[in-house]
């Protein structure tokens, strides 16, 4: 598919709408970004492994705001641009999405059920992926076995932050689970009530479900089993789904009059 | 300290304008009621942020109220609705985590209401007992 | 964001007599205080806010050199104001100073346990050391007031209101929803004491009002939207009926003056179903127009609806009132039969009573009944009214065949209320009346600066108490105008450049467009915060992702400071 991609972006340089493209290269066995321009060699492009462009797409609209650019995005890079676009921090306006749908393969392998670029133009869109996530199962709530569980997950955590790190929403310039004021520091595992909560709460409006920090933990904490039900949560409520509409303004933003709460929730004992 | 002596710790987020207003009515009307409570006041249940709530249940609180002006009377508009809306998420959470939702709450009580501030402290602090000590807090 | 000092935190406990001493242990608590870190004085006091104890704080300040202080006392809603000044009387900074409150939210209301309650003050202070120790000088800015007040409500308090500060040299909009000025005083026979039409008070007042070029008289008008805070409101008025022209107006002050309703005692002894049953105001009007039947006997029937009946207070008003209609029908019909049906009579004050002593014995005649056993009022023979009351003295039944009962009822709030509450941003008490800011120590006040409360909108009350404190109101008003500028609290947000991305949650969630982004910051865009527009909610920590931005006085670091206190000290 790299090779049908080097054609699609030659084309795009070409027809010189874009003043030049973000993709993947290939440099000496590494993958990274780079911007491609007209006229430069293509055959370094390539299509894996998934890297994160969207937040180096807030490099234009840092230091070259006019550039127009086009970008080669997956669906879940692409929602993640739309996440970035609500906080400020990219210029959709500048940006041509070159849609790359993933493989069968590649969206099994993620779980996927979102599914592809709004505009692909490089492979063929899956068909027939699932509809809707499937969960794993959580133990029992009322024993406390549903707590235990993620006691132990979240107890593997060496408190790398790949999580953080290659999450494609997460933008802060200084993160709170880096800020020894709410997270305590100096011990392992980080205390997860905050270390993990923190995240999993900043996630619950912005998480495009691209699975890439359960992908980048080392220790496989399933860390978007509470992200995606959130996600879920929010979307019952406040209908509103991640990474869709650019202009539809992150629920936990708005009034209750401009969106009010869907369905009560239920009886907390309290 | 043993299970038999333990005794909740919760801590109150009280609005400036209504809430913390209505605790001091209830006092000025000696309206009793346990003891296990203390209040932090802010100016808006807006300023609460959800992380409060975990740094506190982490330590070894057991229950975090938000209590803030009736929907339609914040003193600064709609401060309530975002901390209302907050709530929502910090309610699913810890249904999802398996901590019971209940230890965390969010409730209306306007400078007028020192009876109601009594009755939704009673009932809270009842729950809380109730439910013992939190599981998030290390060490219990 | 640290004070540069190293903290040295004086704490005074307050006994506050014994409202607090009496209930915990006052003295164990400053001693505790004193172990508490940065801490290097603490004391117990007979009454902190007293001049000794003022004198204490001072000499404290300056003997052990502190540079913060911590008051546990009553509550910051009333004393802090006065501690904060005495601080900086003595050199430290207003904003270095923090409450802990151990009575109204601590020894009042856990009363007998005196054990818990004393820890449970402990812990207060523990917490507001952990915020005290945190705590920065802060500076208040100025902010000019609009020169010009605006009264809602036109009737006799509004009106006395209006004049008084029109005399003292100030514009002021008078703001009445009715086409004419006077309220309830329009339907009123005649005032008592003094027995004159209540047309004389108003006449004066009226010609008063429209002579002074300062005082604009805005009838069949009502407010629409408010904005703003005090010395500067944004006000929108509308015409009442049609579609008539807005107006906007700039004001200073505003001060609520909108009065009260007779309750419609509907379904209550008759009323709105038997002929010749009729409220006080609906006697009034038939006493003015002079359109009354020849009476032979009459009933008056006292608490209609009040003291547990359909509201729960006493509308105090309403014994007076029946009294005097009495005595008027007494007057018109010397042989007829007056009769009052009462519960307890609240003939309260220095004239009153001699009043009430004056109708028995002009004759009117005062009957009391048991509250279980109301009087029952039916369709009698004759288009009479028959109504059947329990004399207590007799301990019988008495049917008596009267032409007239007449139902005292209470004053209440107007059904739509709570729309201008919202709009005002003030809150309605348990009886729905507008909820001053505290009963004995800002009476005339909204916890609102910039926003006051005069009459029957604060509760049942007679003319000369409306007038008394519409003129409180009034000077209230006018503190603020004379002073020509407010001092705002500058409890605002503040943005950390270096950690912001410009995100603009912050912006989205502000109020008052308070936030706007401008270059700068590792991304190239920051929110700014303008301290003019930012009222100190904090909406916009809660919204912040990284905690770039923060509420002075508020900030995290003071905050999860108390919840770490809270937590962990103490076991």
């Amino acid at each position: 598919m790299s090779e049908e991609a080097r054609g699609v972006v030659a084309e795009v340089l070409a027809k010189g709408e874009v003043d030049g493209v973000l993709g993947l290269r290939e440099d000496e066995g590494a993958v990274g970004p780079h911007y491609f321009r007209k006229g430069d060699d293509l055959d370094s492009l390539v299509l894996s492994p998934k890297y994160a462009l969207p937040l180096v797409l807030r490099w234009f609209r840092l230091h070259s705001p006019d550039t127009r650019v086009g970008a080669v995005l997956r669906g879940c890079e692409e929602r993640a641009l739309v996440e970035l676009s609500k906080r400020r921090q990219v210029d959709l306006e500048m940006i041509e999405v070159i849609g790359l749908a993933c493989t069968a393969e590649e969206a099994k392998e993620c779980g996927c059920v979102n599914g592809s670029p709004t505009n692909v133009m490089i492979g063929t869109p899956t068909e027939g992926l699932p509809e809707r996530r499937e969960f794993l199962a959580l133990p029992d709530a009322d024993d406390g076995a549903r707590l235990d569980y993620w006691k132990a997950q979240y107890s593997k955590c060496i408190k790398c932050y790949g999580c953080k790190n290659v999450c494609p929403v997460c933008a802060c310039e200084v993160c709170m689970m880096a800020d020894h004021g709410w997270v305590r520091g100096g011990s392992l595992p980080p205390k997860f009530a905050t270390f993990h909560l923190i995240k999993a709460y900043h996630m619950a409006d912005r998480c495009i479900e691209c699975r890439e920090c359960e992908a980048a933990c080392p220790v496989s904490i399933p860390l978007t089993e509470m992200y995606g039900r959130l996600l879920r949560d929010v979307e019952r409520r406040f209908d509103y789904v991640t990474g869709a509409d650019p202009e539809q303004r992150p629920p936990l933003l708005t009034t209750l009059m401009d969106e009010p709460i869907l369905e009560e929730e239920e009886e907390g004992g309290g | 300290m043993t299970e038999d002596e333990w005794e909740p710790k919760i801590l109150v987020f009280c609005c400036n304008w209504c809430s913390y207003a209505g605790a001091d009515l209830a006092g000025v009307a000696r309206l009793q009621m346990p003891t296990h409570f203390r209040v932090l006041r802010v100016m808006c249940s807006g300023r609460f942020k959800p992380e409060y709530a975990f740094k506190a249940m982490e330590q070894g609180i057991d229950g975090v109220f938000v209590l803030g002006c009736h929907i339609g009377d914040c003193h600064y508009l709609e401060g309530n609705h975002r901390a209302k809306k907050r709530f929502e998420v910090l309610e699913d959470m810890m249904v999802h985590l398996g901590v019971e939702p209940g230890r965390i709450k969010i409730d209306w009580v306007s400078a007028s209401e020192g009876v109601r501030f009594q009755a939704v402290i009673t009932e809270f602090v009842a729950h809380i007992k109730e439910l013992g000590p939190s599981p998030l807090g290390g060490g219990r | 964001m640290r004070h540069d000092e190293e903290p040295r935190i004086g704490v005074f406990v307050c006994h506050c007599g014994s409202n607090i001493g009496g209930w915990l242990d006052v003295p164990a608590v400053a001693e505790y205080a004193g172990t508490l870190p940065y801490v290097v004085h603490s004391e117990d006091n007979l009454y902190t806010c007293a001049e000794d104890g003022l004198a204490a704080i001072r000499k404290a300040i300056k003997e052990q050199d502190l540079n913060r202080v911590i008051v546990a006392s009553c509550t910051p809603r009333t004393h802090e104001p006065l501690f904060q000044a005495t601080c900086e009387e003595a050199g430290l900074n207003r904003y270095l100073f923090e409450f802990v409150n151990i009575r109204d939210q601590c020894s009042w209301i856990h009363m007998s346990e005196w054990d818990a309650a004393t820890e449970k003050a402990k812990e207060l202070v523990r917490m507001g050391v952990a915020k005290a120790t945190r705590l920065v000088p802060l500076d208040r800015s100025t902010a000019p007031v609009e020169l010009v007040a605006m009264v809602l409500g036109g009737g006799i308090t509004g009106m006395t209101a209006a004049r008084a500060i029109a005399n003292s040299g100030f514009e002021v909009y008078l703001v009445e929803r009715r086409s004419v000025l006077g309220g309830l005083l329009n339907r009123l026979h005649k005032i008592w004491p003094t027995e004159e039409s209540p047309r004389q008070l108003l006449d004066g007042l009226e010609a008063d009002l429209e002579a002074n070029e300062r005082v604009h008289i805005l009838t069949g008008t009502e407010m629409v939207d408010l904005k703003g805070f005090v010395g500067n409101f944004d006000v929108t008025l509308m015409p009442v009926e049609g579609n008539g022209d807005g107006l906007d107006l700039k004001v200073g002050t505003i001060i609520v003056a909108t009065g009260a309703d007779e309750m419609k005692p509907d379904g209550l002894y008759g009323y709105g179903e038997v002929e010749g049953v009729v409220t006080e105001l609906e006697l009034e009007t038939m006493l003015r127009e002079g359109n009354l039947p020849e009476i032979g006997n009459a009933v008056f029937i006292q608490c209609t609806g009040a003291r547990g009946q359909r509201v729960t207070y006493c509308s105090r008003v309403c014994c007076m009132t029946g009294i005097k209609n009495a005595m008027e029908l007494r007057e018109l019909y010397p042989e007829a039969s007056i009769n009052v049906l009462y519960r307890d009579i609240m003939a309260y004050g220095i004239s009153y009573e001699e009043l009430y002593q004056r109708a028995r014995v002009k004759g009117v005649g005062f009957i009391r009944h048991p509250k279980e056993e109301p009087p029952r009022v039916e369709t009698g023979p004759d288009g009479k009214v028959r109504v059947t009351y329990r004399d207590v003295i007799l301990g019988r039944d008495i049917v008596q065949d009267v032409d007239l009962v007449v139902l005292s009822t209470p004053l209440v709030q107007h059904e739509d209320a709570k729309e201008l509450a919202q709009m005002l941003r003030v809150p309605l008490g348990q009886d729905r009346f507008f909820f001053e800011a505290h009963v004995k120590l800002r009476p005339i006040d909204f916890a609102s600066d910039g926003i006051f409360l005069a009459g029957t909108a604060h509760g049942p009350k007679d003319i000369e108490e409306s007038i008394v404190q519409a003129l409180g109101a009034a000077s209230r008003s006018l503190t603020f105008l004379k002073a020509g500028q407010v001092l705002s609290e500058p409890i605002v947000a503040v943005v950390d450049e270096d950690s912001c991305i410009g995100c603009g949650n912050c912006i989205e969630v502000c109020p008052y467009g308070a936030i706007e982004l401008k270059e700068g910051g590792k991304r190239g865009q920051v929110a700014e915060v303008n301290p003019g527009l930012c009222k100190g909610c904090g909406t916009c920590p809660g919204a912040c992702p990284s905690s770039s931005i923060q509420q002075l006085g508020f900030t995290d670091e003071q905050i999860l400071a108390m919840i770490t206190a809270l937590a962990n000290g103490g076991d």
